[in-house]
């Protein structure tokens, strides 16, 4: 399917036009972000990938109205964010914390009161999102007591509370053990839903892999690649395969201009030039031995930022 | 050994280079060039004029000496001398000697103004070196034996109005300056250092980010400020209570003063200019809590904020008892002491409606301005986690 008809099923939910920001420092006017301009579809995990630096938090703080937009606008399905009622949005900043001798308990209810809940919802929403991710148990509990993980469950509750619409997580496996990152993502997969956007910024780009449906990417305050996951690896494609023989590659002849990168005896990463296909390819090496496995190697999430941040004009 | 003078030149270094320890080692000097300096060239600028002394008595007084002049005031009453005076009348005293100058250094000194301290000051001096003639004269004493003997001179000082004559004193006054500014200083103890843990607190904790993005900077600083100051001023209200009903000696002292003169004091000033000041200094120590990163960076911030209050509570008798001039008329419109000095002006002397509302539109203004500051220092370097905040990057955010 292509990214075009893609766009037509799904309604845009969040679009970004032009946005600008910069910040004067000591060393003078630093340019965060440069007209960005993005769309994004509703109902997926969308990734905001950038080295840091590139002016990610930026954009979720102007998207959260944290920072006053100096140029551009945001909308989110079709209106201005700012219409946007504040229990609609769920945020998780980057640099976040907790009342270290207050207990998780006394604080969500502080924080969700201060963000508009009335206090027996936010009660509620503390019991229904605080089962849900299974912090019940020392929800009375100061934060100093829990560890990382535990704590940034509490935050996460506080970023689900009242089902929002529009969740914007900065960073939410920094800091978590395997087996937590684990559990958050599968909480963020079974949040996927028509109806939703969640938009997160993380450096695991292999998470992003597995984890977001489409992607934005930013680099030095400009927007350098948005689209679908899928149609990205398959745009970024470099006509690369895995091959696994019977014979040993040593053995073989290869056509002219594949390159190939040997993983095992029998095994390795081949990349045909752009004029030769696959299956003139496959014909050239049946004639010389069996074929046990043969795929596209699409390139990982990882492999595309790479790509585009050190070689922009590709 | 050398690690004591590796750590100790660390410490030393660190402090001196952070521009916060600057700034509290360098605001008592400023302070004090804003306190006595600065009222000191405005009145060399400002009032030169002469003031003619009418003196009832005999003392070997010089016809001159700046700024006074000396006239005898021949046979004339009292009374008729008296009615010289009018209110406004700014060059004109009546200095009474003592009938007998070798037993008593008591003079009264009838004036429809305040003599500024300097001018009493000099006086003094000038009455000084008077009875010191004339005593070796009478005792035939020599200097040195005398200089044993003498005692400085006493000036009472009576108010002429049109009501007649009354008697200046600044007890009241000084005990109402004194004890807002003692007032504000413990105050601030409690909700300013509530008020600035607190916001370093979630400075440190990273809940800025929560916070505002469900209110606004100010709205949160306002709530910090009024619970730490609801706080401060209950605790203030169980210290008085103790001393009620412990009927200590300093609360009997106060009682002393002020009894029977309650009536006298402007209420709704006292109340107001305390209160405005209180919330000015609280938003300094907010202001200054979000540009510190730890508590050992707010000392030096505090003790700049501490040390207006501290001054003021200091020299406040002396200025006080002296009466109106020009460093307690500076003071009364500096934000900084006008909660203190404005109403010991009020008190003590007689100040204008028009002065006093300027002086609290003064406060005010500087108060919403304050708040603003805060407010935007917490919201700006709150959201630069980890950075080290210079002056100048502090310049930039108070810009804009």
């Amino acid at each position: 399917m292509s990214k075009g008809t893609r766009t037509l099923i799904f309604a845009v939910v969040l679009e970004v036009r032009r946005l600008s920001r910069s910040f004067q420092t000591v060393r003078g006017v630093v340019r965060a972000l440069e007209g960005a301009t993005f769309q994004v579809p509703d109902g997926v995990i969308a990734g905001l990938l950038g080295p840091n630096g590139s002016g990610k938090t930026t954009l979720m703080r102007l998207i959260m109205g944290i920072l006053p937009i100096e140029e551009g606008e945001i909308f989110f399905a079709g209106r201005p964010i700012s219409t946007l009622p504040r229990q609609a949005i769920g945020y998780m900043p980057e640099e976040r914390g907790l009342y270290p001798k207050s207990s998780v308990y006394e604080q969500l209810l502080y924080l969700l009161r201060l963000k508009g809940f009335a206090p027996s919802e936010a009660k509620r929403e503390i019991q229904l999102w605080g089962e849900r991710l299974g912090i019940l148990s020392y929800i009375h509990r100061p934060a100093k007591t829990l560890s990382k993980g535990m704590q940034q469950k509490a935050q996460l509750t506080l970023s689900l509370a009242g089902n929002p619409r529009f969740l914007l997580l900065d960073e939410p496996f920094s800091g978590l053990d395997p087996i937590n990152a684990e559990e958050v993502e599968h909480l963020l997969r079974s949040l996927r839903e028509p109806g939703r956007l969640i938009l997160l910024s993380t450096h695991r780009l292999e998470q992003v892999d597995q984890l977001c449906d489409y992607i934005v990417l930013i680099h030095q305050g400009k927007i350098f690649l948005t689209g679908y996951t899928a149609d990205l690896k398959r745009r970024y494609w470099d006509q690369r395969y895995y091959i696994e023989t019977e014979a040993p590659l040593a053995t073989l002849t290869w056509p002219a201009g594949v390159s190939w990168k040997t993983l095992s005896p029998h095994s390795a990463e081949v990349t045909l030039p752009p004029n030769l296909p696959s299956q003139t390819f496959l014909q050239a090496l049946l004639l010389q031995t069996t074929i046990r496995t043969f795929y596209e190697k699409l390139p990982t999430v990882k492999e595309i930022f790479l790509r585009v941040v050190q070689e922009p004009n590709l | 050994m050398r690690s004591v003078w590796i750590v100790f030149w660390r410490e030393v270094l660190v402090r001196l280079k952070n521009w916060r320890f600057w700034v509290g080692t360098l605001s008592f000097p400023v302070l004090i060039f804003l306190v006595w300096a600065l009222p000191a060239l405005i009145e060399r600028f400002s009032q030169e004029k002469e003031v003619q002394v009418l003196v009832v008595g005999d003392l070997p007084l010089p016809a001159e000496k700046t700024p006074f002049r000396f006239v005898p005031s021949g046979e004339a009453p009292l009374d008729s001398l008296k009615a010289l005076l009018h209110e406004g009348q700014e060059d004109l005293v009546i200095l009474v000697l003592p009938q007998n100058p070798v037993e008593s250094e008591t003079c009264t000194l009838y004036t429809a103004f305040s003599l500024s301290a300097e001018k009493m000051e000099a006086l003094k001096s000038i009455l000084t070196e008077a009875f010191r003639t004339y005593r070796q004269a009478a005792l035939h004493l020599t200097s040195e034996a005398l200089t044993k003997l003498l005692t400085p001179p006493k000036i009472q000082v009576y108010k002429v109005t049109e009501a007649g004559a009354e008697r200046y004193s600044a007890g009241l006054a000084t005990v109402i300056g004194i004890f807002i500014g003692l007032g504000l200083f413990v105050l601030l103890l409690g909700a300013g250092y509530q008020i600035l843990a607190s916001v370093v607190e979630e400075k440190s904790n990273r809940l800025v980010e929560y916070l505002l993005l469900s209110a606004a900077p100010t709205q949160i600083l306002r709530g910090k400020v009024l619970a730490g100051l609801l706080l401060s001023v209950f605790q203030m209200i169980v210290w008085g209570l103790a001393l009620l009903l412990g009927r200590s000696l300093a609360f009997s002292m106060l009682m002393e003063v002020i009894q029977g003169q309650l009536h006298t004091i402007p209420w709704l000033w006292v109340v107001s200019f305390s209160l405005l000041g209180l919330l000015l200094y609280t938003f300094l120590y907010a202001a200054a809590g979000a540009t510190s990163e730890s508590v050992t960076e707010l000392s030096p911030l505090s003790q700049a904020i501490q040390w207006p209050l501290i001054l003021s509570v200091m020299v406040l008798p002396t200025l006080a008892a002296a009466g109106e001039g020009p460093v307690l008329k500076v003071l009364s419109y500096f934000p900084l002491t006008s909660p203190m000095y404005m109403p010991v002006r009020l008190i003590a002397t007689q100040v204008s409606i028009w002065e006093a509302a300027s002086s609290l539109g003064i406060l005010f203004l500087t108060l919403l301005g304050t708040e603003r500051l805060a407010a935007r220092l917490y919201k700006h370097a709150l959201l630069l986690y980890g950075q080290k905040l210079s002056w100048k990057a502090i310049w930039q955010i108070i810009r804009g």
